[in-house]
């Protein structure tokens, strides 16, 4: 036993010192790309955090050396998984820093503004056709020689958030038709939802001036910064609103206008004497943003701010209203549907014809097979890939489908319960196969197999929390898009968790009331 | 009213009836009888395409019966099955009144009118609010003939009414079906209730071999039967059998079922020990250590006072009594049995003892 501790002890020791010297080693490296005055921020440590398909996790990789790159989604993480010390430094851009910085959320941060020399990024937004790319172009140089460009930089990068009469507004008539352009709406001071609940920003300003000087309307989708390249690509949208860096490899897969954001990038590493401890608390109810158990003060207090900044401040109840609609809508909509499709399924599935039996089968076990993500983005991408269908339709016509698979399974189990004598003896009075299917079968198969059918319900309910993956903002991708927006990583969580709990909560309890209802009338056996 | 001509079902080349030849009159009550398995219930359920026959016609009101027009003409041919299926979602009066409402486009109120009269005469009234699950057996039954009849059917096929019940419920049931046959109803009952048959029909049918074996008055059949397998039902002889399939197969359960046999026919415990003692040894001592499979038959009847046991066994020309002629077990099956024979045909031997 001791032999075994000394050994684990002995490879523990030889692991560290390996780790410790790889250590030095790049921290050597890096010095020698940024010069000896950035040895204090560069020593960090070797895991980086930057945004999901974002160039910065290159930037880290290959010139900062990171040894591990976790990519988020959400900025909110990146910052709490530096505070948990679960990385040792963000990468990003210098655009969204300084409004991180003026935010006092996180005061004990460190921010080191990356020499021209060592890197620059050059970012612009991306087209479906070399047609739109040649007009946006056109309309650049335009805006650049006049000053209009100049203007609306200003107005957004490097300053504090504007308010929202301060930005101008278009009338846009769309008598050319509609502009439909992506974005992830969750990266201030690009792209956010002001105090009114509107879509704004660096991005949307400069899209709408773009869509003035064509003519056109603009329809912009929101979806997670990763999505956005294949969407363009895809000629759902005809544009991005969001600009992406543009690299060599980039430009081979995808038509780039001019750059219109030169940005430089920012290491934030948190500062080493007060880490820990007054990382993330402040006075002001902006400031506070840890979790309920280490946030220092009472509990109640943390709810209560945690309340205004996510919910009241800016009137963000109310995107969590739409979102729990979206969510709502999807559900019913795909259990009405799945439950006809599962009933066509089940009826191939009982069919005398080999061959038919055998298409409900393959349906079934190809759906069965995928996970449900996986199958929403293909029905998003490749079947309605250039179609302007909604993508709440596309989301629901994704969830008919495993719906009518569990749908079908149970319905063909309860009427395989159904005593074959009973049909035999309707048979026998006169009803055709087709009504004693209707007048025995159905009406005790159904009473048999609502159990199931709930369990169905709750268990698509939960599923539809993956529909951010195709810019639906359902309740789960509101939650999302709030914690990028107030950087609390704790409270739009637990407060999504608990409408969903109350909600799968009164469905369950609404289905027992009709199964209950149903078995009275059934006689209850 | 209804005529069968040349009616056969086969399964594959599995043929369970063949030529099948009867024409049935308004006002007739026709009794099936035969051992089971012998298609009694195959008949009735080719009668009216549960399953259709694979030859022959059914002509009903001189209409021939086809997959098209069934589901019309059994509004007019009802049938009651063993196993009563009464639908279990639905209430006794739901029960009767769904043919009539769902398929006639009878008034609801005048559907329940007429099915309270049914269960007035069936003796069910107060069971209208019902369910399947609180009725007993009888009762099943009864509800059943009655949603039968509320089609007002010119016909009824009776599936061996009466086999899935206790035989205190019996009784109440054959009651119902006497009553509806003095009212002049049409009926064909397959049954194993020889007093219905003798007392109710007008005619019996004796099923065996793939068709009609015998028919006539219920007189003919069970005081004067013409032929030997009419004869032998009619006269109660009560068979046993068991294969046994391997040398080393399980003795004790052989043994146990003849036992059972005995106690179900009410044999007495001498005989039943005698019968249990000559099957141990001439089956497990002298057939199958030489053979390996054979077979044991019992045939016993209690009006003739036959108890006969015989073991069949394949392969050549050999009495194996006589090869173990000085065994112990061949000495106490000569002391046991009254007579022993043994015949050989077709490739088979049998070893006969009568007690």
């Amino acid at each position: 036993m001791s032999v075994r501790l000394f050994l684990l002890a002995l490879s523990a020791i030889l692991l560290l010192s390996v780790m410790s010297g790889c250590l030095s080693e790049n921290a050597l490296e890096r010095a020698q790309i940024l010069g000896d005055s950035y040895v204090d921020y560069i020593d960090v440590g070797a895991r980086f955090a930057t945004e999901a398909g974002d160039v910065y996790s290159d930037v880290a990789r290959y010139i900062f050396g990171a040894e591990e790159v976790l990519e988020f989604v959400s900025f909110a993480d990146m910052l709490e998984n530096l505070r948990l010390g679960k990385v040792d430094a963000i990468l990003l851009s210098d655009g969204f820093s300084k409004q991180l910085q003026d935010s006092g959320a996180y005061p004990n941060l460190n921010y080191l503004l990356v020499p021209e020399e060592v890197y620059v990024n050059k970012a612009g937004p991306i087209f479906h056709t070399e047609e739109l790319r040649d007009k946006y172009n056109e309309w650049f140089e335009i805006v650049a020689a006049d000053g209009t460009w100049q203007e609306i930089v200003n107005r957004w990068v490097g300053v504090s958030l504007p308010k929202s009469e301060d930005v101008p507004k278009f009338e846009l008539t769309g008598e050319n038709g509609v502009l439909r352009v992506c974005d992830t709406g969750n990266y201030p001071p690009l792209t956010y939802f002001d105090e009114n609940g509107e879509l704004t920003g660096f991005n949307i300003d400069m899209t709408n001036h773009f869509a003035h000087y064509m003519g056109m309307d603009v329809h912009v989708e929101l979806m997670a910064y990763p999505a956005i390249g294949v969407y363009v690509k895809s000629g759902k949208a005809d544009m991005s609103a969001a600009t992406l860096a543009i690299t060599d490899e980039r430009s081979e897969e995808m038509l780039f206008g001019e750059p219109s954001i030169i940005t430089q990038a920012v290491l934030i590493t948190p500062q080493k004497d007060n880490f820990d401890e007054e990382f993330a608390i402040g006075g002001s109810p902006f400031a506070s943003g840890g979790s309920p158990f280490d946030s220092g003060g009472s509990p109640v207090e943390w709810l209560r701010v945690s309340i205004y900044r996510n919910l009241i401040l800016e009137n963000r109840w109310e995107m969590f209203v739409d979102g729990l609609w979206v969510t709502l809508i999807i559900s019913l909509a795909a259990q009405i549907l799945g439950t006809v499709l599962g009933a066509f399924v089940c009826w191939l599935l009982t069919r005398k014809l080999k061959f038919i039996r055998a298409v409900g089968t393959i349906y079934c076990t190809l759906i069965r097979g995928l996970p449900i993500v996986v199958l929403l983005l293909m029905i998003y991408y490749i079947i309605f890939g250039d179609s302007n269908i909604s993508n709440i339709f596309i989301a629901i016509v994704a969830f008919s489908m495993t719906t009518a698979v569990t749908v079908a399974a149970d319905l063909k189990g309860a009427i395989e319960t159904v005593d074959p004598v009973e049909i035999e003896a309707a048979r026998s009075i006169g009803f055709t196969a087709f009504k004693a299917f209707v007048t025995v079968t159905l009406p005790q198969a159904v009473r048999r197999g609502l159990p199931a059918y709930t369990n169905g319900f709750v268990e698509l309910v939960k599923a539809t929390a993956v529909v951010g993956y195709i810019a639906i903002q359902d309740l789960t991708r509101v939650g999302d898009i709030i914690r990028n927006r107030t950087y609390d990583a704790y409270f739009p969580i637990l407060f999504v968790a608990v409408v969903y709990f109350i909600m799968i909560t009164i469905c369950i309890q609404l289905f027992k009331f009709i199964v209950k209802k149903v078995n009275v009338k059934g006689g209850g056996n | 009213m209804l005529k069968i001509e040349n009616l056969g079902k086969r399964y594959g080349d599995n043929v369970i009836l063949k030529n099948i030849n009867v024409e049935v009159k308004k006002g007739e009550v026709i009794s099936i009888i035969g051992s089971s398995g012998t298609g009694k219930s195959t008949f009735l359920r080719a009668v009216n395409f549960l399953e259709p026959p694979t030859e022959g016609a059914v002509y009903f009101d001189g209409e021939r019966i086809t997959k098209q027009n069934v589901d019309i003409i059994r509004r007019r041919m009802g049938m009651v099955f063993q196993s009563f299926g009464l639908f279990s979602h639905l209430n006794v009066l739901n029960n009767v009144t769904a043919g009539p409402i769902k398929l006639l486009k009878t008034p609801k109120r005048e559907a329940e009118k007429k099915a309270m009269e049914l269960l007035k005469t069936v003796g069910l009234f107060e069971r209208a609010e019902f369910f399947a699950h609180q009725l007993s057996g009888g009762q099943k039954q009864r509800v059943a003939i009655a949603r039968c009849l509320a089609m007002s059917p010119e016909v009824i096929l009776f599936d061996e009414p009466t086999s899935a019940l206790d035989p205190t419920m019996v009784s109440e049931v054959m009651a119902v079906m006497r009553n509806l046959a003095k009212s002049g109803m049409t009926m064909l009952v397959v049954t194993n209730v020889m007093s219905f048959a003798r007392d109710v029909s007008s005619r019996v049918l004796y099923i065996d071999e793939g068709g009609i074996y015998e028919q006539g008055t219920p007189e003919d059949i069970f005081d004067n039967p013409q032929k030997t397998k009419t004869q032998i039902f009619i006269q109660a002889i009560r068979s046993f059998n068991y294969e046994v399939t391997h040398h080393h197969f399980d003795h004790a359960q052989m043994l146990a079922c003849v036992e059972e046999f005995c106690f179900r026919h009410a044999i007495s415990r001498k005989i039943t020990n005698r019968l249990m003692l000559l099957a141990e040894e001439l089956v497990i001592n002298i057939v199958t250590p030489k053979c390996g499979t054979c077979s044991l038959n019992i045939d016993f009847s209690e009006k003739l006072e036959i108890y006969e046991l015989s073991v069949l066994y394949g392969g050549e020309k050999v009495n194996l009594l006589d090869t173990f002629n000085n065994h112990l077990s061949t000495t106490i099956i000569k002391n046991s049995a009254k007579e022993l024979t043994f015949e050989y045909s077709e490739d088979k031997n049998v070893i006969r003892a009568k007690i």
